[in-house]
């Protein structure tokens, strides 16, 4: 009852979160002094076309005005239409976020199979081979920049070895499947489009694997910092002392406590990997919100960069709370107040 | 368990690996053609509201014009929908008389009631970046129905409302905005006040050889041939794909590993490589643009002499900057019509003269020089050198004259605001044609009443201004031709504007296609009817 209560309660605490970022952004985007009509009429435009449009969209009312129109709009879960492609946001969120969810879910997964099991023995063999190497691993991961990762594997297996395809989310000549979750290998299972399945989980291996690798360092890292820390604790030289073995000791007693912070940087790096997996989108053609999201804010369009923002806010608020009641799983002490 | 439904998804995965990508769109490889470029700029698929180079490519397949310019001769329009046409007297009402047995993808006869619909599209379609094509020559809202009329199925009346050159109207008439759409079907999908533009996004009603089967926004853009193409020879090529590929290297390694036939966005060293290759060739013309550097003559008082234009002129290492900046990926040009356009003037007064440019700030009473701040954008200019560079190229050229440049680059849209209100020093920038005719490139640069870029920089110059309404009022007459050499004459001795280059527009093209089939210009793009694939 005390989790329910105390969900409640964040959820609550969530609306002024969102209420407060769109406000942020609000002001922030009127600040910039760039125009949005003129990145969308362009350099020919004609200074009447530019002030019709300026009307149109409604730029030319005071500021509050305009934002109590927003806040008006949002309440029925109207995003507002974007200046730059003319259509509602909602429906430029609902086709790019799924692309991206794809993307870094399965690049999350690969920096959980890779980063914590790396992280474990690295923290086991302190100092010795293995941990040296997984070092020199996860530092590439965390200071080699994604385009370049992105551009080296392409090269490798896709322009030399032809072993994986090149970018985008399915080969030309592969018929797509009907659109029902927006994301293409889950759509292709739905509809029981084999050729399709096979090709899009081509598609996503370099991409995941490059998005994955750049938080693999950083999942790794944590692991072994905070496993290191656990393994020092006075209860683990009680469970050794008992006779327990090794294994069973690290599995079993430290790993469960040593995850923790493991588990906050997870949450976080979702959120990261939303809307930060721009350089990957690009090389690979990724149809996701990251181009979105940068597109957006290059061409100012003011609706478009409130309602990216404001899905980031949900989707990190959305996480943390995840993560929240992930801890009192992992550690009992954890109560909800 | 657990194990058997782990061993259950590897063997699915395994299974799945060797399923190769089947031909399931219709047409195979040797049928398709697939153009490597960034679409990642089309918004609208919709022809009368399009004004992106990738919509505009994919239009250009999918509908037909009044008038079209022959591929590689951009002088003179010809024929299209319109097999002729008439002009009065005054240069004011055009007739045109429409081919008899055109058919729309739909299969619908195409008469002038289509025509009058698409200019009805034009002018009401809200937020159009486009229409103010047709609205500068008082054609609006208000006035179309009046001024684009049809006294029989196959004629078309349209009076120009305002002063406007026959010349710069006909090449208006070949711009894709004024693409004739099928009304029947159009207006049978039209949704609120929208005209049919959201049905438009998905599905195509033209005349054109190919009609559109997908359009995937960010991912891909998908024609196919139009089996109702009656207004010239059916294509060999049946499909054309643009996938969004929006890094050149990554647009390079798709035609390397055969997976694309044209490249649209190469840099000049991948264009230098392919150049080398014994399996792609080249194909490259001046794009109908410039890049230059413009000067405001009030904010900056120096800016107000001359000499100290001239000057600056003599100080830019333009050799430098084609060669070495943009490899090569441009041609010289220093008057205000690009190559390829009626009224380009060959000559390159200004060469890089360091001694000149010191003289002659001297003579202004500047020897001593001054500060200014230019303004570059965050981006990529065209011909492939970053703004920034090409900034800094400058602040070193003219501080060897000893014009002290502050570089301040902004993203794009902060820039232009800048620049539209009249408020820079000294802007790198470039202009791109609306459509191809001199006046189009004259009148921006020379006359100040257009409110574009010569009253940006508060460029007053009456004589020039009325050289150019004057030239822009006549047909490519040795008239015509002999005021537009005053106007780059006069730009030239007092103008603001330093032009810096005119980029290329090159592709990057596979064997596979036929290297004399390949025909295009920056006006056309490519011309994919009579393109042969081996």
């Amino acid at each position: 009852m005390s989790l329910l209560r105390y969900l409640a309660r964040r959820a609550g605490l969530t609306v002024f979160v969102l209420f407060g970022v769109t406000l942020i952004t609000f002001v922030l985007t009127h600040i910039v002094p760039a125009d949005p009509v003129v990145a969308y009429l362009g350099d020919h435009a004609p200074p009447a076309l530019v002030a019709k449009v300026r009307h149109q969209i409604g730029l030319d009312r005071p500021l509050p005005v305009q934002y109590l129109i927003y806040l008006r709009g949002l309440l029925r879960g109207d995003l507002g239409v974007s200046i730059a492609d003319t259509r509602p946001v909602g429906v430029d969120l609902r086709q790019y976020l799924p692309a991206t969810i794809e993307l870094a879910s399965c690049a999350l997964v690969i920096a959980i199979v890779i980063g914590i099991p790396t992280g474990i023995v690295s923290a086991v063999y302190k100092d010795a081979w293995p941990d040296q190497v997984a070092r020199v691993f996860a530092l590439g991961g965390t200071s080699l920049p994604v385009f370049y990762v992105g551009l080296v594997l392409l090269g490798v297996f896709y322009f030399r070895l032809g072993i994986l395809p090149g970018p985008g989310e399915l080969s030309i000549y592969t018929q797509p499947p009907p659109t029902i979750t927006g994301m293409v290998a889950l759509d292709a299972l739905l509809s029981g489009n084999w050729e399709a399945l096979a090709d899009a989980l081509r598609h996503l291996v370099l991409p995941a694997l490059v998005l994955g690798y750049a938080i693999t360092g950083l999942i790794m890292r944590m692991m072994r910092s905070s496993l290191l820390e656990v393994l020092r604790q006075d209860y683990v030289r009680t469970a050794r002392a008992k006779g327990i073995r090794e294994v069973r000791v690290i599995l079993r007693h430290a790993l469960r406590n040593a995850l923790l912070p493991t588990v906050t940087v997870l949450g976080l790096t979702f959120g990261d990997l939303l809307s930060g997996a721009v350089l990957t989108e690009t090389i690979f053609s990724w149809p996701g919100i990251g181009r979105y999201a940068t597109n957006s804010a290059v061409s100012v369009d003011v609706p478009a960069v409130l309602g990216v923002t404001l899905v980031a806010a949900m989707i990190f608020s959305l996480f943390n709370l995840g993560v929240d009641v992930v801890y009192a799983y992992l550690d009992p002490q954890i109560r909800y107040t | 368990m657990k194990k058997l439904a782990l061993v259950v998804i590897a063997i699915f995965l395994l299974g799945t690996w060797g399923v190769a990508p089947g031909t399931s769109a219709g047409y195979g490889p040797q049928q398709t053609v697939v153009v490597a470029k960034d679409i990642s700029d089309a918004v609208t698929m919709d022809p009368n509201l399009c004004y992106e180079e990738s919509g505009i490519a994919a239009d250009l397949q999918m509908y037909n014009t009044l008038v079209k310019f022959p591929i590689g001769n951009l002088t003179q329009v010809g024929p299209s929908v319109a097999s002729s046409w008439d002009v009065s007297k005054d240069g004011r009402t055009f007739t045109f008389h429409l081919r008899h047995g055109i058919k729309f993808s739909s299969g619908n006869l195409l008469t002038s009631d289509d025509v009058l619909y698409s200019f009805q599209r034009i002018v009401n379609l809200p937020k159009d970046p486009a229409s103010w094509l047709i609205t500068q020559m008082g054609i609006d809202d208000k006035t179309v129905a009046s001024a684009v009329t049809a006294p029989d199925p196959y004629t078309v009346v349209i009076t120009v409302q305002t002063a406007f050159s026959p010349g710069a109207f006909l090449s208006i008439m070949a711009n894709p905005v004024t693409s004739i759409v099928d009304s029947k079907t159009v207006r049978a999908h039209v949704q609120g006040s929208d005209l049919g533009s959201a049905w438009l996004n998905d599905n195509s009603a033209g005349s054109g050889p190919f009609q559109l089967a997908q359009w995937q926004r960010q991912v891909t853009i998908d024609l196919v041939a139009n089996p109702n193409y009656n207004l010239g020879p059916a294509p060999t090529i049946k499909r054309i794909v643009f996938p969004n590929i929006m890094e050149s290297t990554v647009q390079q390694q798709v035609l390397n590993r055969g997976d694309g036939d044209i490249a649209w966005e190469l840099t000049s060293q991948q264009l230098a490589a392919m150049k080398r290759s014994s399996t792609f060739y080249v194909a490259s013309t001046p794009n109908l643009a410039m890049e230059y550097l413009a000067m405001d003559v009030r904010n900056v008082p120096a800016f107000s002499k001359s000499q100290v234009l001239q000057a600056v002129k003599y100080a830019i290492d333009y050799n430098g900057i084609i060669n070495d900046l943009i490899a090569g990926n441009g041609t010289p040009l220093q008057g205000v019509i690009p190559k390829g356009l009626f009224g380009y003037d060959a000559s390159l007064p200004y060469t890089h003269d360091v001694a000149k440019a010191k003289q002659l700030l001297a003579e202004a009473g500047y020897g001593g020089g001054f500060n200014v701040e230019l303004l570059a954008s965050t981006g990529v200019e065209p011909g492939g050198v970053s703004s920034g560079d090409l900034a800094s190229k400058i602040k070193n050229d003219l501080a060897a004259v000893g014009i002290r440049v502050d570089v301040r680059q902004l993203v794009n849209a902060e820039k232009l605001g800048l620049y539209r209100a009249q408020k820079t020093q000294m802007i790198i920038q470039s202009w791109f044609v609306d459509y191809p005719d001199p006046d189009d490139f004259a009148k921006p640069f020379a006359d100040y009443t257009q409110k574009s870029l010569a009253w940006r920089v508060q460029f007053y110059n009456d004589p020039l201004a009325q050289l150019a309404e004057q030239a822009g009022g006549l047909t490519n007459t040795p008239v015509r031709a002999g005021l537009y050499k005053k106007i780059n004459d006069g730009m030239n001795q007092d103008g603001p504007f330093a032009m810096l280059y005119q980029p290329l527009l090159a592709f990057g093209v596979s064997k596979r296609i036929l290297n004399s089939s390949f025909a295009f210009d920056p006006v056309n793009f490519i011309d994919f009817t009579h393109l042969i694939k081996q």
